[in-house]
Protein backbone atom coordinates (compact mmCIF):
# COMPACT_ATOMS: atom_id res chain seq x y z
CA UNK A 1 0.00 0.00 0.00
CA UNK A 2 1.41 3.65 -0.83
CA UNK A 3 1.12 5.99 2.46
CA UNK A 4 1.12 9.62 1.42
CA UNK A 5 1.52 12.25 4.42
CA UNK A 6 -1.14 14.76 4.03
CA UNK A 7 -1.90 17.89 5.90
CA UNK A 8 -5.56 19.69 6.24
CA UNK A 9 -6.74 20.96 3.15
CA UNK A 10 -4.08 18.77 0.66
CA UNK A 11 -5.09 16.21 -1.61
CA UNK A 12 -3.85 13.89 -3.69
CA UNK A 13 -4.31 12.85 -7.52
CA UNK A 14 -4.92 9.50 -8.68
CA UNK A 15 -5.00 9.45 -13.01
CA UNK A 16 -5.63 12.57 -14.28
CA UNK A 17 -9.42 12.36 -12.99
CA UNK A 18 -9.71 11.20 -9.29
CA UNK A 19 -8.81 13.40 -6.44
CA UNK A 20 -8.87 13.07 -2.86
CA UNK A 21 -8.80 15.84 -0.37
CA UNK A 22 -8.44 15.91 2.99
CA UNK A 23 -11.62 18.17 4.39
CA UNK A 24 -11.11 17.86 8.09
CA UNK A 25 -9.55 16.85 11.19
CA UNK A 26 -10.91 16.10 14.60
CA UNK A 27 -9.41 13.75 16.58
CA UNK A 28 -9.29 10.15 15.25
CA UNK A 29 -11.68 11.45 12.09
CA UNK A 30 -10.45 12.12 9.08
CA UNK A 31 -12.61 13.84 6.04
CA UNK A 32 -12.07 13.30 2.83
CA UNK A 33 -13.79 14.81 -0.03
CA UNK A 34 -13.79 13.03 -3.46
CA UNK A 35 -14.00 14.24 -6.81
CA UNK A 36 -14.42 11.59 -9.44
CA UNK A 37 -15.96 10.66 -12.92
CA UNK A 38 -19.61 9.75 -12.01
CA UNK A 39 -18.61 6.19 -13.81
CA UNK A 40 -16.33 5.61 -10.14
CA UNK A 41 -18.35 4.22 -7.63
CA UNK A 42 -17.12 5.56 -4.38
CA UNK A 43 -17.80 3.80 -1.39
CA UNK A 44 -17.26 3.58 2.55
CA UNK A 45 -15.50 0.39 2.42
CA UNK A 46 -17.66 -1.38 5.04
CA UNK A 47 -20.48 -0.56 3.36
CA UNK A 48 -19.23 -2.27 -0.03
CA UNK A 49 -18.00 -5.33 1.99
CA UNK A 50 -21.62 -5.66 3.69
CA UNK A 51 -23.22 -6.06 0.33
CA UNK A 52 -20.82 -8.04 -1.07
CA UNK A 53 -21.35 -10.67 1.60
CA UNK A 54 -24.57 -10.07 1.33
CA UNK A 55 -24.68 -10.55 -2.45
CA UNK A 56 -22.56 -14.24 -1.84
CA UNK A 57 -25.40 -15.20 1.37
CA UNK A 58 -28.34 -14.60 -1.58
CA UNK A 59 -26.38 -16.62 -4.16
CA UNK A 60 -26.34 -19.50 -2.31
CA UNK A 61 -29.99 -19.70 -1.98
CA UNK A 62 -32.26 -22.65 -2.08
CA UNK A 63 -34.80 -22.02 -4.58
CA UNK A 64 -37.57 -24.16 -3.34
CA UNK A 65 -38.63 -22.66 -0.43
CA UNK A 66 -39.53 -19.24 -1.93
CA UNK A 67 -42.59 -20.64 -3.58
CA UNK A 68 -44.48 -20.33 -0.06
CA UNK A 69 -43.38 -17.06 0.68
CA UNK A 70 -44.46 -16.17 -3.14
CA UNK A 71 -47.84 -17.31 -2.67
CA UNK A 72 -47.90 -15.57 0.80
CA UNK A 73 -47.13 -12.40 -1.00
CA UNK A 74 -49.58 -12.77 -4.30
CA UNK A 75 -52.46 -13.25 -1.21
CA UNK A 76 -51.29 -10.23 0.41
CA UNK A 77 -51.86 -8.53 -3.22
CA UNK A 78 -54.77 -9.37 -3.44
CA UNK A 79 -56.13 -8.57 -0.86
CA UNK B 1 -35.97 -25.87 -11.03
CA UNK B 2 -32.26 -26.56 -11.32
CA UNK B 3 -32.97 -27.79 -15.09
CA UNK B 4 -35.19 -24.98 -15.70
CA UNK B 5 -32.48 -22.56 -15.44
CA UNK B 6 -29.51 -24.71 -16.99
CA UNK B 7 -31.94 -24.56 -20.13
CA UNK B 8 -32.81 -21.41 -19.96
CA UNK B 9 -33.73 -20.05 -23.45
CA UNK B 10 -33.12 -16.44 -24.34
CA UNK B 11 -32.41 -14.58 -27.19
CA UNK B 12 -29.09 -11.67 -27.18
CA UNK B 13 -32.11 -8.84 -27.40
CA UNK B 14 -32.72 -10.40 -23.68
CA UNK B 15 -29.53 -9.62 -22.08
CA UNK B 16 -28.87 -7.15 -19.75
CA UNK B 17 -25.48 -6.09 -18.87
CA UNK B 18 -23.70 -5.48 -15.74
CA UNK B 19 -20.39 -3.30 -16.79
CA UNK B 20 -19.00 -3.56 -13.19
CA UNK B 21 -20.64 -7.32 -12.19
CA UNK B 22 -22.41 -7.22 -9.38
CA UNK B 23 -20.14 -6.67 -5.77
CA UNK B 24 -18.77 -10.45 -4.72
CA UNK B 25 -19.36 -11.29 -7.91
CA UNK B 26 -17.34 -8.74 -10.38
CA UNK B 27 -16.51 -11.06 -13.17
CA UNK B 28 -20.24 -11.85 -13.84
CA UNK B 29 -21.38 -9.18 -16.27
CA UNK B 30 -24.16 -10.46 -18.34
CA UNK B 31 -27.77 -11.70 -17.31
CA UNK B 32 -31.27 -12.25 -18.25
CA UNK B 33 -34.37 -11.77 -16.31
CA UNK B 34 -36.53 -14.56 -15.56
CA UNK B 35 -40.33 -15.03 -14.28
CA UNK B 36 -41.59 -18.00 -13.14
CA UNK B 37 -45.24 -17.99 -12.11
CA UNK B 38 -44.89 -20.10 -9.34
CA UNK B 39 -42.50 -17.71 -7.41
CA UNK B 40 -44.25 -13.96 -8.35
CA UNK B 41 -43.78 -11.62 -7.23
CA UNK B 42 -40.06 -12.65 -6.86
CA UNK B 43 -38.53 -12.90 -9.96
CA UNK B 44 -34.75 -13.99 -10.64
CA UNK B 45 -31.75 -12.65 -12.46
CA UNK B 46 -29.95 -15.28 -13.88
CA UNK B 47 -26.15 -15.33 -14.94
CA UNK B 48 -25.54 -16.27 -18.46
CA UNK B 49 -21.77 -16.14 -18.88
CA UNK B 50 -21.55 -19.90 -18.51
CA UNK B 51 -21.65 -19.78 -14.03
CA UNK B 52 -24.85 -20.99 -12.72
CA UNK B 53 -25.05 -17.78 -10.15
CA UNK B 54 -28.52 -16.51 -9.79
CA UNK B 55 -30.46 -14.14 -7.48
CA UNK B 56 -34.03 -14.24 -6.54
CA UNK B 57 -34.81 -10.72 -6.89
CA UNK B 58 -37.63 -8.67 -5.96
CA UNK B 59 -39.71 -5.14 -6.37
CA UNK B 60 -39.26 -3.88 -2.95
CA UNK B 61 -42.06 -1.17 -3.51
CA UNK B 62 -44.18 -4.35 -2.91
CA UNK B 63 -43.56 -4.81 0.65
CA UNK B 64 -41.81 -1.07 1.03
CA UNK B 65 -44.30 1.06 -0.66
CA UNK B 66 -42.33 3.97 0.82
CA UNK B 67 -38.91 2.89 0.15
CA UNK B 68 -36.52 6.21 -1.69
CA UNK B 69 -33.18 4.97 -2.56
CA UNK B 70 -31.30 8.17 -2.84
CA UNK B 71 -29.83 7.23 -6.50
CA UNK B 72 -28.75 10.12 -8.02
CA UNK B 73 -28.69 11.55 -11.21
CA UNK B 74 -25.48 11.01 -12.04
CA UNK B 75 -25.74 7.06 -11.26
CA UNK B 76 -29.23 6.92 -13.56
CA UNK B 77 -26.99 8.80 -16.43
CA UNK B 78 -24.77 6.69 -16.38
CA UNK B 79 -27.18 4.05 -17.12
CA UNK B 80 -28.71 5.94 -19.98
CA UNK B 81 -32.16 6.58 -17.95
CA UNK B 82 -34.19 9.40 -19.34
CA UNK B 83 -37.78 8.22 -18.41
CA UNK B 84 -39.28 6.75 -15.40
CA UNK B 85 -40.36 3.97 -18.08
CA UNK B 86 -36.94 2.91 -18.83
CA UNK B 87 -36.56 1.87 -15.09
CA UNK B 88 -36.79 -1.78 -13.62
CA UNK B 89 -36.09 -1.26 -9.69
CA UNK B 90 -35.25 -4.45 -7.38
CA UNK B 91 -33.70 -5.45 -4.24
CA UNK B 92 -31.84 -9.10 -4.04
CA UNK B 93 -33.82 -11.24 -1.97
CA UNK B 94 -31.43 -13.72 0.54
CA UNK B 95 -33.64 -17.11 1.22
CA UNK B 96 -33.35 -17.82 4.70
CA UNK B 97 -34.10 -21.56 6.35
CA UNK B 98 -37.20 -20.63 7.13
CA UNK B 99 -38.18 -18.91 4.17
CA UNK B 100 -40.58 -16.84 6.50
CA UNK B 101 -37.42 -15.02 7.18
CA UNK B 102 -36.35 -13.67 3.96
CA UNK B 103 -34.73 -10.91 3.01
CA UNK B 104 -34.36 -8.00 0.91
CA UNK B 105 -31.19 -5.69 0.48
CA UNK B 106 -32.33 -2.63 0.65
CA UNK B 107 -28.99 -0.53 0.88
CA UNK B 108 -27.75 -2.50 -2.96
CA UNK B 109 -30.65 -1.62 -4.93
CA UNK B 110 -30.62 -3.02 -8.82
CA UNK B 111 -30.68 -0.61 -11.26
CA UNK B 112 -31.70 -1.59 -14.87
CA UNK B 113 -32.52 0.39 -18.06
CA UNK B 114 -34.94 -2.00 -19.55
CA UNK B 115 -34.40 0.07 -22.99
CA UNK B 116 -31.00 0.06 -22.97
CA UNK B 117 -30.08 -3.42 -21.35
CA UNK B 118 -27.47 -2.11 -18.81
CA UNK B 119 -28.02 -2.37 -14.85
CA UNK B 120 -26.26 -2.31 -11.56
CA UNK B 121 -25.82 -2.58 -7.78
CA UNK B 122 -26.15 1.11 -6.47
CA UNK B 123 -24.86 1.16 -3.14
CA UNK B 124 -27.15 3.80 -1.13
CA UNK B 125 -25.71 4.83 2.28
CA UNK B 126 -28.69 5.27 4.00
CA UNK B 127 -29.40 4.33 7.84
CA UNK B 128 -33.21 4.33 7.08
CA UNK B 129 -32.81 0.88 5.37
CA UNK B 130 -31.02 -2.39 5.83
CA UNK B 131 -29.02 -5.37 3.70
CA UNK B 132 -31.55 -7.77 5.30
CA UNK B 133 -35.00 -6.22 5.79
CA UNK B 134 -37.94 -8.82 5.96
CA UNK B 135 -40.12 -9.28 3.22
CA UNK B 136 -43.01 -10.40 5.63
CA UNK B 137 -43.98 -8.40 8.39
CA UNK B 138 -45.26 -10.18 11.25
Amino acid sequence: MLVLTRKLGESIRINDDIIVKVVDLDGRHVKLGIEAPRHISVNREEIYERIQRENKAASGAKDQSLKNIASALRDKQQS
Amino acid sequence: MNDFFSHLVYSENDVITFEAGIPGFEQNKKFVLVQIPDYLPFEWLVCVDGSRLRFAIINPLLFRPDYEPAITKEQLQELGIEKAEDVLLYCIVTIRENPAESTANLIGPVVINRTKRVGRQIIIDDDRYSTQEKILKN
